[in-house]
């Protein structure tokens, strides 16, 4: 329990630092609006069915604007140089990676909710029949690909080329994700049921849950001296 | 010093060079044509025995990676080093030889089928893995970076083969591994002329392990000696 209180400190931390600037939810929204009419203009779809398109250009938006949230998790914290006062905290560590994790589920869940009804406005995608089955769906690869991406920003943070290492190393790894998640979606909008979409959003459950466990675990080599 | 051995032809060097002579007779002449495919089909001796390599030596990081975050000892870390440079280079070996073979019998170089789109994954966490070696210098703690990159990249690789297979296929159907059996769908000279390939194939992966790992020792040698060098003129 003190893990979880600890986790939930610095979650409150993060969060208002976020309320008080807001530059990172501010540059995900701008990102995925960007990442949307760029797709307009890319695939011209006038009359094109917009269901087969829609997957993918959503998890592409939340994918890079995700990308962007993440990797200033743990940069700034670098920067000015306060990683190492978290660091000295007397926490288990995990809590600092749990902490993180929080916050940047809570940024991409918040990216996602703004960002959907504008998909469904630009798009002319009714989305109210599907509210349940995508919330499953987004909120399990929300969850997987946050996992990961919390702890390759904490690696790419001590990088010199940070930005640039975040996304080759994370994108291979949360491929599966990225598939599954596109692949799930795209049954959700030709209106498939909780059946089909089971071996997919158990794909994602257990990727979810061993990658949770295993970033809690590894995170503490991450961080040490 | 030892090292005047480090250039002599090894045991295993040799085997090695014979096993090659013997896989390139049984692949090219001693086995038979395929039927549809004919004289195409043989570079498959070659290339799924790379691809049991790659996935060899990418297994080989992920269990170096936890065994260096447990002792941490240099030797492990050069051991998923050596590793994922030779995957790499077999991997890549993989992806070439899959389109040569592809562009004949399906009438294209590449399609998204659940194998190659797996082959290109994992050659891609090899490329973010020896990106990270090569540009981490200035992490003091890469090789922990390194390691847990290893150990999630193994963890991946059950998540990848499902999430690609299901999503759409066309590969052949691997006939080695089949219900009935192993090997049960292949030509008996076919069969033993892929797995002297693949014995081959694995026995080189080790000798260029063994030279990798050398190389690698060395560089520490001369790292150590420099320093001391330095310590020396500046004392």
């Amino acid at each position: 329990m003190a893990l979880f209180k600890a986790a939930y400190t610095i979650f409150l931390k993060d969060m208002t630092v976020e309320y008080r600037t807001r530059e990172r939810l501010t540059t995900m929204l701008i990102f995925s609006v960007i990442v949307l009419i760029v797709f307009n203009f890319a695939f011209n779809f006038g009359g094109m069915a917009v269901q087969r398109i829609a997957p993918g250009m959503m998890w592409t938006a939340f994918v890079f604007s995700g990308m962007l949230g993440v990797n200033r998790s743990f940069a700034p914290e670098k920067d000015r140089g306060t990683l190492d006062g978290l660091l000295l905290a007397p926490v288990d560590r995990s809590a600092i990676y749990l902490g993180k994790l929080f916050g940047n589920l809570l940024l991409i869940g918040l990216i996602e909710v703004i960002t959907l009804p504008l998909f469904a406005l630009f798009l002319n995608l009714p989305l109210l029949p599907y509210v349940d089955r995508l919330t499953v769906v987004l909120g399990l690869g929300a969850i997987g690909f946050a996992a990961i991406g919390t702890l390759f920003a904490a690696v790419s943070a001590n990088s010199g080329m940070r930005e640039v290492m975040l996304p080759i190393l994370l994108l291979p790894v949360v491929s599966p994700v990225l598939i599954a998640g596109v692949e799930t979606t795209t049954i959700v909008f030709r209106d498939g049921t909780w059946e089909e979409m089971s071996r997919w959003l158990r794909l994602l459950g257990a990727f979810t849950v061993v990658f949770v466990v295993a970033s809690v675990v590894l995170f503490d080599h991450i961080v040490e001296e | 010093m030892a090292s005047s051995s480090r250039y002599r032809f090894s045991p295993l060097g040799l085997l090695c060079l014979c096993g090659f002579v013997v896989s390139l007779y049984l692949a090219l002449v001693w086995a038979p044509p395929e039927r549809v495919m004919g004289n195409i089909q043989r570079i498959m001796y070659f290339h799924v025995a790379t691809a049991w390599v790659a996935e060899l030596a990418f297994v080989l990081v992920g269990l170096a990676s936890v065994v260096y975050l447990w002792r941490r000892e240099r030797d492990w870390d050069i051991l998923a080093h050596a590793s994922a440079e030779i995957g790499f280079l077999f991997c890549t070996f993989v992806m070439i030889t899959g389109p040569l073979w592809g562009k004949p019998v399906w009438g294209t170089w590449w399609t998204w089928d659940p194998r190659l789109t797996f082959s290109m994954i994992l050659w891609l966490i090899y490329v973010a893995y020896l990106m990270l070696r090569a540009y981490g210098n200035d992490m003091p703690q890469v090789k922990q970076f390194l390691a847990v990159l290893g150990i999630l990249g193994t963890l991946d690789i059950p998540f990848i083969h499902f999430a690609t297979m299901w999503w759409r296929g066309l590969h052949p159907e691997t006939l080695t591994m089949r219900e009935e059996g192993f090997g049960s769908g292949m030509e008996r000279e076919m069969l033993i002329a892929l797995l002297v390939s693949a014995i081959t194939f694995t026995l080189m992966f080790f000798y260029l392990m063994g030279r990798r790992m050398a190389l690698e020792r060395m560089r520490d040698e001369v790292e150590t000696l420099r320093e001391r060098i330095e310590t020396r003129l500046e004392g």
